[in-house]
């Protein structure tokens, strides 16, 4: 199963954190930052695979793909095809910029909770629920379109 | 909100205080009196602050609560925030559970969807208990959308993981074939995702679906009725392909022959199918399934397999992995694999160093299986011939070890094998340094055994090892280590088509142009096909000149190469006229007058080996220098840069109007590590760039990737690690070649790789030196030489010019005033860490002359830290050496002339 999904930018700063098995926030925060230490001093033509068993136990897994500032990383363990982690991510990545077109770190930011939206769309309990973007950006229009009465809000940041 | 407020942390803290002024402004203390947009806001603002590490530790109830709202908005907020922060076992979720199956059973579907992915993600046990029917319902009705049954079903398998007990699955095998059924992918995805879950537990009550599972693989493969939004880079979902094939695999084996030969079908087409090319994310998506498709293949079709070691992309792919799959191959199915197989494993290992340790590994864990393949038996014996001394340190693989689980097998191996192992023993011994007698007696007695052999070539093994092998040093000799395989003159590697392949693909990516660099690596005596433009409208010569790069294994001139030979023999007819008459750039290319057909034979060979019409592009391809290669004059003086950079660590090497070419080193001991900063100076592009390396025999070097295009006012970095092998003073040449517009500019550059960088000082007493200088008694270890045309200068600026080139000058020494004595420690592989000792003395009367003796422990650094120190002495810069300085091969006691002339990027260095 996937573990967990985890952007953040070149910073190290978090953008997006959703654990498919519990984490108290420590460990999480813990676990960014080693995998923060080990992404940003991998050069540049390396595999985008990496064993992640000191950081995550027996058997993990890390893919990771660096789109403009941002570092998406997936975690998970031998049951899924690493390969095809990467081709989810892109799928993810696909998602975000049919909804955003040109997404960037800042869309992340300020569109928290569609981004939650999207990802609940295509992952589910570390299970993947859906591989085409267009129906996971369809899926996620509609239920936002129930809602279009209310839906200025961007929530601010700090 | 006291407690909130002693937490202290910034943004926590802010935020709580926002959180609680707001509440107490609303109605007292109550989060329910806020608006509704209020409440969204302070519980999204919690999870963005839970994400950048504050432990939130107030507010989940509030979060709770917006489960129950009616609108969709916030019950949103309230179902993600939940799922992201509690845990399954927190008390909070309890309170949720009526609202949440409330969603479920409801009409609404959006809060369907988001009711089950809150249960699908954190759901436990009250969660199981209560919604699993409910769950199972919604996956199965025939009203509900795709949407919300697909998200049903990993609900499911989430409520089935953490609760198989509770969750009731008998006679779930029916509703199971059911569902693979689907049509709509998203659904059959998530649905062959809890049929994995499914099968892992209990293969045994899902036969039923194994012939589904097939049939979708063949739905995925043909592509048939799969929408334009599945198929991912042309590829009928990969995700649904890896999935199904996973499913598979928990099958231990397939009765139906129906079944058998659709899903052989299958994976066939898979295996041919899989290719590749140019976009980075197809190839990733076709690769998932390809090794999914592997690990699945049935052992009873295997020969099928074979076809795919063919496959010129699994050059490009992950090495180990190759080995990984032949060697579980043979395993598997030893009996579909030719001998071509097994020897391409150990050609590839052979060929890739960072590779053996782990082949070596792999084949001793082979061995370890009670019953294994004779082929296993071949290729591990061989494997631990060469390599398992590398494993030494690891338990259970000491020579000993290794001999004995090796001489297991002999008795159930014919007659084929046994040579093998013959030769494995006698690597072994010749591994183990000392040798144990034990271990020595008991291999002996084995070939002593098959000295009498009725199989001549067992016989003949038997015979030589035995006889070698008493002798000590020759065996260490004749066994060493097996050179590496000349790729190119296997016809199996079709190297030419991957080479073709790159260059189909308008070769842009760095991955391709990767491809193309190691690709000519790996072919050892690569020719470099240079156009010669006539300088001075002077007709050419010859219209094709030939330079051979010097082979990084000097062992594998054997006879499948002729054409190359052929050019060997006239690459001494060196014809100095195309290189006088122009003196500028071209003047360093090293002419050939080989006979055209020549030329473009062993082309042939080399690159394609298929359309000869082709040749001549490809060639030109590969270092195209154009005809206005001499209109780009270079800034600076080439050759005073060199010997700028031969003293010091950092500078520039080379500069023109469009590039420059700067450089770091840094020396330790036999390592170097210089960086080229290739800077482009102007507003547009420099393309086409490349970089390639003409290393002398003694230095091993490897330069990272060079790319392609260097952008505009852009500075790129390419580290260089060198390595020196031997002491020699030849130097490393970087054929650099970019254009600019419709300018094409090649450069042949020294490297200031050189002697002196390999050289540490190291100040000696008195005490030290002279017993060192008496015991290096006298040549070859010692060498005397009357230098004359010495440069005038004075005993000070003799003694600063010996420390700039890191021989220190030790004071004191020679009694004698006009005598001069240094000494440094010179640092090579085959050397390792060597004292050299100078002495120099001067005639007061007379300057221009002098006598020096060198001395230490090797024969050919004493020569060549002479020569070198000569060359210092008498000029710097080389304005005084000949125009041709073709290397004497007589006064080179330790080289033999075949050497020398087998190396011509000596040669050419010595051009420059």
């Amino acid at each position: 199963m996937i573990r967990a999904v985890i952007v953040m930018n070149d910073k190290g700063k978090p953008r997006l954190v959703k654990f498919y098995e519990f984490q108290p926030v420590e460990k999480q925060q813990e676990l960014i930052r080693s995998i923060y230490g080990v992404l940003c001093s991998r050069a540049e033509k390396v595999s985008n695979f990496i064993r992640a068993d000191s950081i995550l136990g027996p058997d993990a897994r890390l893919v990771y793909k660096t789109y403009a500032t941002l570092y998406f990383v997936f975690i998970f363990d031998t049951s899924e095809n690493e390969l095809a982690i990467l081709d989810l991510m892109q799928v993810f990545v696909e998602a975000l910029d049919k909804c955003f077109s040109n997404v960037c770190e800042l869309d992340i930011v300020f569109n928290f909770n569609k981004v939650h939206s999207i990802l609940d769309e295509i992952i589910l309990g570390g299970q993947v629920i859906e591989t085409s973007s267009s129906e996971v950006v369809k899926a996620v229009e509609e239920a936002y379109r129930c809602s279009s009465s209310n839906s200025s809000f961007t929530p601010v940041v700090n | 909100y006291h407690g909130i407020l002693r937490k202290g942390q910034n943004p926590l803290f802010a935020f709580a205080l926002d959180f609680a002024c707001l509440c107490a402004r609303a109605n007292g203390v109550n989060f329910k009196g806020l608006t509704p947009y209020e409440k969204k806001k302070y519980v999204w603002k919690m999870l963005y602050i839970y994400m950048l590490g504050y432990d939130v530790d107030f507010g989940h109830m509030e979060a709770v609560s917006l489960i129950s709202a009616p609108k969709y908005p916030e019950k949103q907020v309230g179902y993600i925030v939940t799922s992201s922060l509690l845990n399954e076992n927190h008390d909070f979720l309890r309170l949720a559970i009526n609202t949440v199956r409330n969603d479920i059973v409801g009409r609404n579907e959006t809060f369907q969807c988001l009711a089950l992915t809150l249960v699908g993600n954190i759901g436990g046990r009250d969660f199981a208990e209560s919604l699993a029917p409910d769950v199972q319902k919604l996956l199965i009705s025939s009203s509900c959308r795709p949407l919300v049954r697909k998200k049903a079903a990993l609900c499911l398998l989430r409520l089935f993981r953490k609760n198989p007990d509770v969750v009731n699955v008998d006679g779930w095998s029916d509703r199971m074939a059911q569902l693979l059924d689907e049509r709509d992918l998203g659904v059959l995805t998530s649905s062959m995702s809890l049929f994995v879950a499914l099968v892992s537990n209990n293969h045994e009550s899902y036969w039923s679906c194994l012939p589904k599972c097939v049939k979708t693989l063949e739905r995925l493969a043909r592509n048939q009725d799969i929408p334009q939004e599945y198929t991912y880079y042309g590829i009928p979902s990969p995700w649904l392909q890896v999935k199904t094939m996973r499913a598979l695999q928990y099958f231990p084996t397939i009765e139906d022959p129906n079944t058998r030969r659709s899903l052989f079908e299958v994976l066939q087409r898979v295996l041919m199918g899989t290719d590749v090319v140019k976009n980075v994310n197809k190839n990733n998506a076709s690769h998932a399934v390809l090794f999914e498709a592997l690990a699945l293949f049935p052992p009873s079709n295997i020969e099928g397999l074979t076809c795919i070691v063919c496959k010129d992309f699994i050059l490009v792919m992950v090495v180990p992995w190759y080995v990984d799959v032949i060697l579980q191959l043979i395993d598997k199915a030893g009996d579909f694999v030719s001998d071509d197989i097994w020897f391409r494993v150990v050609q590839f290992v052979t060929n890739n160093e960072d590779l053996q340790p782990y082949a070596a590994l792999k084949a001793r864990e082979y061995l370890d299986k009670p019953a294994i393949h004779e082929t296993m038996v071949k290729v591990s014996a061989y494997l631990l011939g060469e390599y398992g001394h590398l494993l030494a340190r690891r338990p259970g693989c000491s020579p000993k070890e290794i001999f004995s689980i090796i001489h297991e097998k002999l008795p159930t191996v014919s007659t084929s094998t046994i040579p093998i192992l013959l030769s494995t023993y006698a690597k072994i011994l010749m591994h183990s340094q000392p040798p144990e007698p034990e271990l020595q007696n008991q291999i002996w007695a084995i070939f002593s055994k098959y000295e009498s052999c009725i199989d001549a070539e067992i016989q003949q093994r038997a015979v030589e090892y035995f006889a070698l092998s008493r002798k000590g040093e020759a065996l260490m000799d004749i066994l060493a280590e097996m050179p590496k395989f000349p790729e190119r003159q296997d016809p199996l590697w079709k190297q030419s088509s991957l080479i073709k392949k790159a260059e189909d693909t308008e070769a842009d990516t760095a991955e391709q142009s990767a491809i193309k660099l190691r690709a000519q690596q790996q072919s050892s005596n690569a020719l470099v096909v240079t156009d010669q433009s006539p300088a001075n409208g002077t007709p050419p010569v010859s219209q094709l000149s030939l330079v051979k790069m010097p082979s990084m294994s000097s062992e594998n001139h054997n006879t499948a190469e002729q054409g190359v030979t052929q050019a060997n023999g006239t690459l001494s007819v060196v014809d100095p006229q195309p290189s006088s008459s122009s003196p500028g750039l071209l003047g360093d290319l090293l002419a050939i007058e080989g006979p055209p057909g020549v030329a473009v034979q062993s082309e042939h060979n080399l690159v394609s080996g298929s359309e000869g019409a082709l040749d001549a592009e490809d060639a030109l391809a590969l270092a195209p220098v154009g005809e206005q290669a001499n209109t780009v004059q270079p800034i600076g003086d080439i050759a005073e840069r060199f010997n700028a950079l031969c003293l010091k660590d950092s500078g520039v090497l080379y500069e023109d109007p469009y590039v420059q070419i700067g450089i770091k080193a840094e020396w330790r001991a036999h390592h170097g590590r210089l960086v080229l900063f290739l800077g482009n100076k102007n507003t547009a592009p420099l393309v086409s760039v490349q970089a390639l390396i003409l290393p002398p025999t003694h230095l091993r070097l490897e330069l990272s990737l060079v790319p392609d295009t260097i952008p505009p006012r852009a500075q790129v970095q390419c580290p260089l690690e060198v390595v020196n092998l031997r002491p020699s003073r030849d130097v490393a040449v970087l054929d650099f070649s970019y254009r600019f517009g419709t300018n094409v500019v090649n450069v042949k550059l020294r490297l200031p790789a050189v002697l002196n960088k390999f050289l540490q000082p190291i100040p000696v007493s008195a005490e030290e030196f002279f017993p060192q200088w008496r015991s290096l008694s006298g040549p070859p270890l010692k060498l005397q030489e009357v230098v004359r045309g010495v440069r005038p200068m004075s005993l000070m600026e003799m003694a600063s010019l010996f420390n700039s080139f890191r021989l220190m000058v030790c004071p004191g020494l020679d009694p004698n005033a006009n005598n001069l004595v240094a000494s440094t420690t010179f640092y090579s592989e085959s050397t390792r860490a060597m004292l050299c000792l100078v002495r120099v003395e001067t005639d007061p009367a007379d300057r221009s002359q002098l006598r020096m003796t060198v001395a230490s422990g090797d024969p050919t650094l004493t020569f060549e830290l002479k020569e070198f120190i000569k060359e210092q002495l008498v000029s710097i810069p080389t304005a005084l050496r000949p125009p041709v300085p073709v290397p004497t091969p007589q006064a080179q006691p330790t080289t033999s002339p075949a050497a020398l002339s087998s190396d011509p990027g000596a040669m050419l260095a010595g051009l420059l």
